[in-house]
């Protein structure tokens, strides 16, 4: 056997020798272990405690390191946290391997007394243990407890004015329905030092609804409790949803900044060190205080048959984006809604089709503040399509809410519009374009067709007044024209006749002068009368004013303006060549040729022209 | 001194008759408005109608063709927006309905043409007047070139103008004369108001009898002139069963037929013509 050992150690290198010496160590060690008993301890450390302090309830497990399963007791007067601090151990005692667990809840107790946690059981692995009784004393708080509770109390308070949550609730009561709008205030001390906010505070409570929360506005330097500020305001929109007495509670989350954990803002945020150092970040909740609204129901009394929801206070009106259309055409009618009130719960007025109009369902538009919906213009489109043509009415739209300020209901309607459908076009003249030009541009808004006057304007007995060719008036007035002219006409005649007698009296006394002077053979005399005969008669028939001016060669030229032959101006102006002669030289002439040359005078004033 | 006061007294009479019935119409227009204020537009048109037949004014026929045009009787709406046109021609809201209401009767316009324009029949007072003017003037003138003026060519060139002008006015005035001629002749057809008159036509017909057969017909709104007999009266016939019937043609002269009396309504009464 020696030998064979000794031939074995020989065999084997050293190292070998030693790991198969510790792992047979270890296995007798995990044999003791796992052949220890399992027992259970209890206690409260420390077993007695004013009222106004805390314990911690302790359970030890020996002999196994696993987690215990079950529930502990709940003992009326005693609060015990639910998260429990474990430690672990192993030892060597006198050798022997000792394993253990501690469990430490913090107790807090609620009542004067001896509270007991009776025996209450466990299992640990494939082991039911029981936890043994236990009692803890709680006494009457001394002096030195309450100034100390009141220093925890006052801190608890600078820790709350730290950051905290302020939502300005809008009025006492609200009804069922009713959208206000609200700021939500996040105050967080300028000491603080907060590196970011993990999310938009939340609302707890489902009596309420809350419009979504976008981007805040931040003011700096705002101060309140005697410190100084940063506030980040959320505009939103509450909107009550159900009745009765109601709770809401808004929180959020920032990120802070703490040096260690004996440092953490929750334990002294204030007076260890003001900035808090640069170490790692932790989450603080901020919470606002519980806001209790009442939450009333809306009165079923004098409630409208249009009501469908709508809560504030609000005008309306409808306006079409056409006043004349052609068959078959749809016209768009836009109802608008302003003031303020719950427009994100606000449904479409109904409009039903008939036998004017086809109607679709609208479409919705907001025009306002669009996070909390609470302020702006409510826009539904309407898409109506004529059936038939004609002046048709594009229908008044109902729309009824409740006004929560009075407390009473309100029905609007809008005005009707009048609507001109042309019929559709057949076919289409193309001649008449100017026509069509005209008639387009004299167009007037169907909206002034057809009005009534209220007054009846000026009354006539007859719808066409009478023509002048009717009148008597007229036809008398004619004869002051026509007298005028009758008048002018028998002034001119005589006027004319007149003229004439002179001239054949003159005429008649020459022609006597010159016979007279032929009988007596006064050749002086019968070339002045000749002279003045000539005169008379070619200066009358050339219209001359005054005949009796004329000179000889005055006469030759009147015959020759006229279209007299040259052989009869010739004569006549030998007749006057010889008249000037007997006048100035005294020449002497028969009888017998006085009466030729007479004649001969006769006949050239007969071929004046 | 009598004839003075019987004068007075002549005048007195007349005015306060006259005041009268205007006070009459303006009632009758009010019950008529506030009628149609109640939603009553039969009882609107019949007070209309009722102050219609003792006065006329733009207004009541724009009101009563109003009320013709919502009651879908396009025929009457047209003739009384012709009425009131007549009244107030530049009433331009007046012309725009007539216009929708031709639109929808779909009947033509009538058509603003120059001649339409300038030598309609409410012209022809000014065409008289025109001619009146030209004529007397010129002969005036022409007396005294003929008198007092020696030289003969101004009286030429003189007379050839004025012939000319005055003939082309004397034209005018002739035009305007049967265009108003014409507008007192002329009446819009209507769906006479029978019940359970199921047409949509009025029917010209071959001759003076409800029985006959139908010449062409017309479309409620279309206008008419009246024909004239020899003697220049209405050329009508009364049918043994004593409808007054009426030889009417459209404007363009295409249509022809007798119609009868209730069929039609006249732009200018015939019986006020006085």
């Amino acid at each position: 056997m020696g030998a064979h050992f000794k031939k074995a150690y020989l065999y084997f290198p050293c190292k070998t020798w030693i790991v198969f010496f510790i792992s047979t160590c270890f296995l007798l060690m995990l044999e003791d272990i796992y052949g220890q008993k399992l027992r259970v301890e209890s206690s409260f450390q420390p077993p007695t405690i004013t009222i106004v302090n805390n314990s911690v309830y302790k359970i030890v497990i020996y002999g196994s390191q696993e987690n215990p399963q079950g529930s502990l007791p709940q003992i009326p007067g005693l609060s015990i946290s639910n998260s429990p601090q474990t430690f672990r151990s192993a030892s060597f005692i006198n050798g022997v391997p000792s394993v253990r667990l501690e469990m430490s809840f913090q107790v807090k107790p609620k009542k004067l007394g001896t509270l007991t946690i009776p025996q209450w059981a466990i299992k640990v692995g494939s082991n039911n243990l029981q936890v043994p009784t236990c009692s803890i004393q709680v006494v009457a708080a001394n002096q030195q407890d309450k100034i100390r509770q009141e220093i925890e109390g006052k801190q608890t308070q600078d820790l709350r004015q730290a950051s905290f949550i302020e939502f300005f609730k809008p009025r006492e009561f609200l009804f069922e329905g009713e959208t206000v709008s609200g700021l939500l205030n996040l105050f967080i001390w300028d000491r603080l030092p907060v590196s970011r906010i993990e999310r938009p505070p939340q609302k707890d409570g489902d009596a309420f609804s809350l419009t979504e929360l976008r981007q805040p506005q931040e003011k700096r330097n705002q101060t309140k409790f005697d410190k100084t500020y940063t506030v980040f305001s959320w505009p939103t929109g509450l909107t009550a949803a159900i009745a009765g007495q109601q709770t809401i509670q808004f929180n959020t989350s920032i990120r802070v900044r703490v040096k260690s954990r004996g440092n953490s803002p929750f334990a002294s945020p204030f007076f260890n060190d003001p900035f808090f150092g640069f170490g790692r970040e932790e989450s603080l909740t901020v919470k606002s205080d519980l806001i209790n609204i009442e939450v009333k129901a809306l009165p079923m009394v004098s409630r409208p048959d249009s009501f469908q929801g709508a809560i504030g206070t609000f005008s309306c009106r409808s306006i079409p984006n056409s006043d004349r259309v052609s068959l078959g055409d749809p016209v768009r009618l836009i109802f608008e809604i302003e003031g303020t009130g719950n427009f994100s719960a606000m449904p479409a007025p109904i409009l039903n089709s008939d036998s004017n109009f086809k109607i679709g369902p609208p479409a919705f538009s907001f025009e306002g503040n669009e996070i909390t919906m609470y302020e702006g213009k409510q826009h539904f489109e309407y898409i109506l399509t004529p059936l038939k043509a004609g002046l048709i009415n594009i229908p008044a739209i109902l729309f009824s809410y409740f006004d929560p300020i009075q407390e009473k209901y309100f029905t609007s309607k809008t005005q009707d519009h009048a609507l001109r459908v042309d019929p559709g076009e057949s076919w289409v003249d193309p001649s008449p374009i100017k026509q069509q030009f005209e008639i387009a541009n004299s167009l007037i808004p169907t909206t002034d067709l057809f009005q009534t006057e209220n007054e009846p304007g000026e009354w006539v007995q007859r719808i066409q007044s009478h023509t002048l060719l009717d009148s008597n008036i007229f036809w008398s007035f004619q004869t002051f024209p026509f007298l005028c002219a009758c008048g002018l006409g028998f002034y001119g005649w005589k006027r004319k006749q007149s003229g004439r007698d002179l001239f054949r009296q003159k005429q008649n006394n020459l022609k006597k002068q010159m016979k007279e002077s032929i009988n007596f053979k006064d050749t002086s005399l019968f070339f002045r009368a000749s002279r003045e005969r000539l005169r008379l008669e070619i200066g009358t028939f050339y219209n001359h004013p005054n005949p009796s001016s004329l000179s000889s060669n005055e006469l030759s030229q009147l015959l020759k303006n006229g279209t007299n032959e040259e052989g009869t101006i010739s004569e006549i102006e030998k007749i006057l060549s010889a008249s000037d002669d007997h006048e100035f030289a005294g020449t002497l002439k028969d009888a017998q040729s006085l009466e030729d040359l007479y004649k001969h005078i006769n006949k050239l004033l007969k071929k004046i022209q | 001194m009598k004839l003075p006061l019987i004068q007075f007294c002549f005048l007195l009479i007349f005015s306060l008759h006259y005041s009268i019935l205007l006070g009459n119409g303006d009632r009758l227009f009010y019950d008529a408005v506030r009628a149609e204020a109640s939603g009553d537009l039969d009882q609107a048109i019949n007070f209309y109608l009722q102050a219609s037949k003792l006065s006329h004014s733009s207004n009541l026929h724009g009101n009563l063709a109003n009320l013709y045009f919502k009651k879908e009787q396009f025929g009457h709406a047209i003739l009384h927006f012709r009425k009131a046109l007549l009244l107030h021609p530049g009433n331009k809201e007046l012309s725009a309905n007539l216009a929708f209401a031709h639109e929808m009767a779909k009947t033509p316009r009538v058509n603003q043409h120059f001649s339409n324009t300038y030598f309609s029949g409410s012209t022809l007072s000014f065409w008289c007047i025109l001619s009146a003017f030209i004529f007397w003037s010129g002969f005036l003138s022409f007396i005294y070139l003929i008198y007092f003026k020696a030289s003969k060519t101004p009286l030429l060139y003189f007379t050839l103008v004025w012939i000319i002008v005055g003939g082309l006015i004397g034209y005018a005035t002739r035009i305007s004369f049967l265009a108003n001629s014409e507008l007192s002749r002329e009446v819009i057809a209507f769906l006479p108001s029978i019940e359970n008159n199921q047409s949509t036509k009025i029917s010209l017909r071959r001759f003076a009898g409800e029985t006959n057969s139908a010449n062409t017909t017309l479309l409620p709104g279309q206008s008419l002139i009246i024909d004239l007999e020899k003697d220049g009266t209405n050329k009508t016939h009364i049918s043994p069963d004593g409808k007054n019937w009426y030889l009417a043609r459209s404007n363009d002269g295409k249509k022809k037929g007798w119609i009868q009396q209730d069929e039609f309504g006249w732009l200018i009464d015939p019986t006020t013509k006085n």
